[in-house]
């Protein structure tokens, strides 16, 4: 579940730009005590402008807020934004080299229920040949830059011309382009298993069926009698397109359906 | 240079894409299609789109509007060595031009 947006807009600083953006708005030091109070432990918190960062700043206790993130849109001296660090867990902040999506899309983003699975922003660490990346959560994702890899004949990834484009959908590095969801299959174990569990749910083939079907039944792959575990995982993985009548035959009556309505399921 | 689809109107002033990125999840095959924060993979060996989720803003009646879309997405349509646009958008196109010479 998406954390709760709180936006901090001083009386008289108002944001236009987030003015769609679905989020609590806190306008005066009360506000924000009362919102501190009610939440539960882990919350986004966004600064658009340099009065919100000081309203903020003016009123949360000095003391780590345990899992508290903060979007922060302005740049703030260094005092501040060490303290700001000791505060939140996450902060994203455009003074730190982190190029964000452009307005529009970054309202667009944290709106979004699957803003986690959403890039808001990148930062390129050159000395470590890394890239970091911020998740609509605020998270951020280390990816090398090596991971990057050229396609014959495609661009190579420059990495002085680093974005985030596609209302988060896409990091580009000059003209080379890679996809969101490649990145965090590649690189998010959690992503790759939900990822992996919405394919077999929509897997249309025999396999898919069987797989649906036996786990449906509560079946263990070597709960088939004269079929072997290896089998039935061959058939469901797909490297079996089209098993033999009898194996069908058998896989059918464990699973007390007739075969031809197997692939149905 | 990703592959990208050139999009007629309205499509693509509406901030709908269709490519394939340098780096994507390699299998299956597909293109994708883009707007705004929601993507829908389309398989090119099936012909079929890939994800059950989600259907596009403001419509209903789940996935009704992939099973309309998937015939006329073929792969006379989405290769880029045919036509470089699917067979929708094309029809699209022509229907936003013979209402203009109407």
């Amino acid at each position: 579940m998406s954390e709760p947006l709180l936006l901090v807009e001083p009386r008289g600083h108002a944001t236009g730009a987030f003015a769609r953006l679905k989020a609590e708005r806190l306008r005066s030091q009360a506000q924000i005590r009362t919102a501190l109070n009610r939440r539960g432990r882990r919350v986004l918190w966004i600064a658009p402008s340099t009065p919100a960062i000081q309203l903020l700043l003016g009123t949360l206790p000095r003391r780590p807020m345990g899992d508290q993130r903060l979007l922060s849109l302005e740049r703030a001296n260094g005092d501040r934004h060490g303290l700001l660090h000791v505060l939140f867990r996450f902060v994203v902040s455009v003074e730190e080299g982190v190029r964000l999506l452009p307005t529009d899309e970054l309202v667009e983003v944290l709106g979004s229920a699957s803003r986690a699975d959403l890039f808001i922003g990148a930062a390129v660490v050159p000395a470590d040949a890394a890239v970091i990346l911020y998740r609509g959560n605020l998270e951020p994702l280390v990816v090398p830059l090596a991971w990057f890899r050229t396609r014959p004949d495609g661009p190579n990834p420059v990495v002085s011309d680093l974005a985030v484009t596609d209302s988060g959908q896409t990091v580009r590095l000059g003209d080379y382009e890679a996809a969101t969801d490649a990145i965090l299959y590649e690189f998010d174990g959690e992503y790759r298993r939900r990822a992996k569990k919405r394919q077999l749910e929509t897997d249309r083939s025999l396999g898919g069926a069987v797989r649906r079907l036996r786990l449906q039944k509560g079946l263990r792959r070597s709960d088939f009698p004269g079929l072997t575990a290896k089998e039935i995982a061959r058939i469901e993985r797909g490297e079996v397109k089209k098993p033999h009548p009898r194996t069908l035959a058998a896989i059918a009556k464990r699973i007390g359906v007739p075969p031809n309505e197997i692939s149905t399921y | 240079m990703p592959f990208a689809l050139k999009l007629p109107e309205p499509w693509a002033s509406r901030g709908w894409k269709a490519k394939i990125r340098d780096r994507e999840r390699l299998e299956p095959p597909h293109v994708t299609i883009l707007h705004k924060t929601s993507a829908w993979r389309f398989e090119l060996r099936s012909e079929k789109f890939l994800d059950r989720e989600p259907d596009p803003p403001g419509r209903t009646g789940g996935s009704r509007w992939r099973r309309s879309l998937e015939p006329r997405l073929t792969s006379a349509g989405v290769g880029p060595d045919v036509s470089g646009e699917p067979r929708f958008l094309r029809e699209a196109q022509r229907e936003a031009q013979s209402g203009v010479e109407k």
